[in-house]
């Protein structure tokens, strides 16, 4: 079923499990857009996609004929797309700052590849990634509880509203804590509230908006 | 006062991640460094403890700019000097950065496999081939629809050209000694318009000191 608003409608093809279609279901859901998810039957309907690879959005607008939706792949070019058409870009018109946000993004998603890699990775380099995951969440978390300190500690990378890092680090972090947790819980003690505390505030302070409350409780029963 | 800007590029001295960093700053005509940090011993005062990191000096700025992470330095540097096409449509810079992060995909698998020791490489080989050849086929089909000028879209030189000539050139080189296989999806007969847009690329005068510097640079182990 479609969520109401707006002019443009969206179809988000992603798997049923929590990952890194995540902050795009966010981005939506803040947004007010009309959408819906659709899970792929998964390998066969593989080869439908663009590079094979999910998530895929669509968008469906009344501008566009029916059979040429306009259809995006990959997490970055998604998210800042929707991070712009619906202002969570912060000061979208300075190329400094916004590089500064891309880069921040994608610390946290290297952190969330390091971990898939490591525990989702051949045994064969298990060790390895487990050491790479560390090293990258470590320095990860050094930064960006300094970054979070410089913006005054309130819950947010920058101003006081929710913008794309806070979206990005609150996605990845709840995508890693239910996925992956049931294999071994230590691995993540690394990101919980006494070693990142500030991150922690991000977390919490996403998780409060008020669009995003069925969202949360779902997540909250996985 | 002119106000000046100078660049400083700290990245290994080898053809890997830096690459479309490096071809950008040349294109552009910036003046800009390489600038080797010892490694490990300087790995903590990065900002990540990573490379590549770029550092703007201008003289209308207290401090410098530092910015680490490849992909945001490329999305600053094509930003900053204009080389996305068409910037205020939204949607086709959704598809030039998708496109983009296809071929950042590539490159992220090849280096897993050129790391990864000789029993885990199947693996990801064959993640490797299958993305390729779904990338390849994408990336032809817009090639072709743009009139196989040489270019992903319009007719000038735009940051989605300089990351594909700066990406085969430098799996070219690497490859070719490594893992000659990960190149068969990129080859003449598999990638006809991804090739002949590099190669007409590669006689744009601005790409020669990249192309010569490129050529005598080491190739990641």
């Amino acid at each position: 079923m479609l969520a109401s608003g707006g002019s443009s409608t969206f179809t988000l093809r992603y798997f049923d499990f929590p990952s890194r279609g995540e902050a795009t279901k966010v981005l939506l859901l803040l947004g007010g857009a009309e959408w819906e998810h659709k899970v792929p039957a998964w390998p066969q309907e593989r080869s439908l996609q663009p590079v094979g690879r999910l998530p895929v959005l669509i968008e469906h607008s009344a501008s566009d004929s029916d059979d040429a939706p306009f259809t995006l792949s990959e997490t970055a070019a998604i998210e800042y797309y929707l991070a712009t058409k619906y202002g969570y870009i912060y000061q979208p018109t300075d190329p400094k700052c916004v590089a500064r946000q891309l880069e921040l993004r994608a610390h946290i998603c290297d952190m969330y590849t390091a971990f898939a890699e490591w525990k989702l990775g051949p045994n064969e380099v298990a060790s390895k990634n487990k050491k790479i995951f560390n090293t990258t969440a470590g320095c990860v978390v050094r930064f960006h509880e300094q970054v979070l300190k410089e913006n005054g500690s309130n819950g947010h990378y920058f101003g006081s509203t929710t913008t794309l890092v806070d979206i990005s680090l609150f996605t990845n972090i709840l995508a890693l804590r239910t996925a992956f947790s049931g294999l071994d819980p230590d691995m993540l003690e690394l990101l919980n509230s006494d070693n990142a505390p500030e991150m922690n505030k991000v977390i919490d302070a996403v998780s409060a908006e008020p669009a995003l409350a069925s969202y949360v409780a779902e997540l909250k029963k996985l | 006062m002119t106000n000046t800007t100078t660049f400083t590029l700290r990245y290994f001295p080898v053809a890997a991640r830096a690459e479309t960093c490096k071809a950008l700053l040349f294109f552009i005509g910036a003046e800009w460094v390489l600038e080797v940090p010892e490694w490990p011993q300087e790995k903590g005062a990065q900002r990540v403890g990573k490379l590549p990191v770029l550092i703007e000096h201008s003289t209308s700025d207290a401090e410098p700019f530092v910015l680490g992470d490849s992909r945001a330095i490329e999305e600053y540097l094509a930003t900053k000097y204009n080389l996305y096409y068409q910037p205020d449509d939204a949607q086709l810079m959704a598809r030039q950065r998708e496109l983009r992060a296809h071929m950042h995909d590539i490159y992220e698998l090849s280096a897993l496999i050129i790391h990864a020791p000789e029993l885990a490489r199947p693996f990801f080989i064959s993640k490797y081939l299958a993305l390729a050849r779904c990338v390849v086929d994408t990336h032809e089909k817009v090639l072709r629809e743009n009139g196989s000028n040489g270019h992903y879209f319009g007719n000038t030189t735009t940051f989605l050209d300089i990351a594909a000539l700066a990406g085969l050139l430098t799996f070219r080189k690497t490859f070719v000694h490594l893992v000659p296989e990960l190149l068969t999806p990129l080859d003449k007969t598999n990638a006809p318009e991804i090739n002949n847009a590099v190669e007409i690329l590669s006689k744009d005068p601005a790409f020669a000191s990249y192309i010569s510097a490129l050529e005598t640079c080491s190739n990641a182990e």
